[in-house]
């Protein structure tokens, strides 16, 4: 598991030093504030770490536009500029990964050099660390960009390199338009019914580990879901053939009239089964982030579905850690953060324009006014926790 | 520190974190706080300070040594509320009407020490530090 980051001099992530993730992390902040920045710089080093795919880049030691934009990340320039500090000459990460008894420190630069500017990797070093309490040194080597895939890949398990970027949106999720076939889905939302169809088991009423009943219970208007052939009507000749559309019983509309597919279906619903499925699939990556993964929900669905995302999340037997942003206050109501797993965090500029990134604990006070009535919700929409823009 | 504004309006928000930030050298986390609206009433201004003011004072479900006190989990480590001095100007001042003679500074100023007071004592503190610029 990732269990801290340093990244400096990536966009306006001029000096994040020391974020501690927990299992399941939100992030919280304005517009512009850089969450998506913060989940950048992980799929940079995650295709860094990777390795370079085609073969110019390979000789480059680079990583390659289309690395980045199978994690969901934008290609570009990515050293911070500011008009304050200037351009920053490199990125530099440094990651404690621990896996088992074992911790791992990886530090790395990221440059961009080149006529396309692209970024390729420095010398780094890995640190294994006996996680126990001495926290003894127990293997110190450095690698070279050339030995990256082969060590990297052994010390820090795959999970860094496996790590993308979920952004999903309403016409892939509805099937209107397509993108990626990737596993289990595409980063949009493409293949959302095979994956479900691979999680759903009507019979003993399962979603994977999760029982149905429980799924349907935060989509009240549905009777049953299932996965079947598309047909002429429940879909339209103009969306583009699929091979499994979902269909969704009305619990209300007329038996003849009461199946809606995913085309036509309420679009909160097709965001609930997106993050369940990454949740529960089986070939989910180990790591995740999903942006705005609760737009279109209302609040209140949000709220249930991430408690729902979090406890299975928690007791999946495969161990993953996904990051998410939000902007929907009652989503920090969901959060059970007296369970060290689960993290959130404010994210806002500093007067600098630089990110700045700050754990939201909860303390006895915070309890105690939670006991008395009040919400992190409320604080937070009160401006007490930060990372709220400054606009009346 | 934490330091929390409750002011006015957004420009004033620029101007007393640079003043802050002159006066207490370092980095330092702003909250911006806003009392809650509907319709956009009374969210900025002098009423909307005092909006904040009332709404908080009045919280049953919010001690407010968790907004700002000494204690090391406060959210807050300092609370700065703004009002611009024109407020005692204002005709509708809700507070200070036991010294209908005032003048409209003291007027002001009662209307605010009032306001202050309340949400101070409510902390379980007893200093509020005037700044008149």
């Amino acid at each position: 598991m990732l269990t801290q980051i340093t990244i400096q001099g990536f966009k306006s992530l001029q000096d994040v030093r020391d974020l501690a993730l927990g299992q399941v992390n939100v992030f919280i902040g304005a517009n512009g504030s850089g969450k998506t920045n913060l989940l950048e710089a992980i799929g940079l080093l995650g295709a860094a770490v990777r390795g370079p795919i085609d073969y110019e880049a390979l000789q480059r030691r680079s990583v390659d536009d289309e690395a980045l934009q199978r994690r969901g990340v934008r290609p570009g320039t990515f050293r911070s500029s500011f008009s304050a500090t200037g351009t920053s000459e490199k990125i530099n990460t440094h990651v404690i990964w621990s896996k088992q008894d074992v911790t791992f420190q990886y530090q790395v630069e990221i440059s961009e050099t080149g006529d396309q500017q692209r970024p390729w990797l420095s010398d780094g070093e890995i640190r294994l660390i006996d996680a126990g309490d001495d926290e003894l040194l127990v293997k110190e080597y450095p690698i070279s960009p050339s030995e990256h895939r082969k060590k990297i890949s052994h010390q820090l398990g795959t999970a860094l390199s496996e790590y993308v970027i979920f952004s999903p949106n309403t016409p892939v999720l509805r099937g209107t338009e397509v993108d990626s076939q990737r596993l289990p889905m595409g980063l949009a939302g493409g293949r959302l019914p095979e994956a479900v169809a691979e999680l759903l088991d009507v019979e003993p009423g399962m979603f994977g580990a999760l029982d149905l009943d429980e799924l349907l219970q935060l989509l009240d208007w549905v009777d049953q879901i299932a996965i079947v052939p598309p047909s002429r009507e429940l879909v339209p000749p103009s969306v583009p053939a699929m091979r499994d559309i979902i269909r969704f019983t009305d619990r209300w509309m007329a038996t003849d009239k009461n199946q809606l597919s995913a085309y036509d279906a309420s679009e909160g619903a097709l965001y609930v089964l997106f993050a369940l499925v990454l949740a529960l699939h089986p070939r989910s990556p180990r790591l995740f982030a999903i942006e705005n993964w609760d737009q279109a929900m209302h609040p209140r669905l949000a709220r249930a579905t991430v408690r729902l995302f979090c406890q299975q999340m928690l007791q999946a037997d495969k161990k993953r850690q996904a990051l998410l942003t939000t902007h929907n206050p009652l989503v920090l109501d969901g959060l059970d953060l007296r369970d060290d797993r689960i993290r959130l965090f404010t994210v806002e500029r500093n007067s600098q324009g630089a990110t700045r990134i700050n754990r939201v604990q909860v303390s006895d006070k915070i309890l105690q006014a939670i006991q008395d009535g009040s919400s992190l919700s409320n604080l937070w929409v009160m401006g007490l926790l930060g990372g709220v823009p400054d606009i009346f | 520190m934490v330091i929390g504004t409750v002011v006015e309006g957004p420009t004033d928000r620029l101007v007393l974190e640079a003043i802050l930030t002159k006066l207490l050298p370092g980095e330092h986390d702003y909250r911006p706080i806003q009392p809650g609206q509907t319709f956009g009433e009374l969210g900025t201004g002098w009423k909307g300070v005092r909006r904040w003011c009332r709404q908080t004072w009045q919280r049953a479900d919010l001690n407010l040594n968790l907004i700002v006190s000494d204690d090391a989990d406060a959210l807050l480590d300092l609370l700065v509320i703004h009002v611009d001095a024109d407020v005692a100007f204002e005709s509708d001042l809700q507070q200070g009407e036991d010294e209908p003679k005032a003048g409209p500074l003291r007027r002001s100023f009662l209307m605010i020490n009032c306001a202050g007071e309340k949400i101070m004592s409510a902390c379980g503190r007893d200093e509020i530090i005037w700044v008149i610029g």
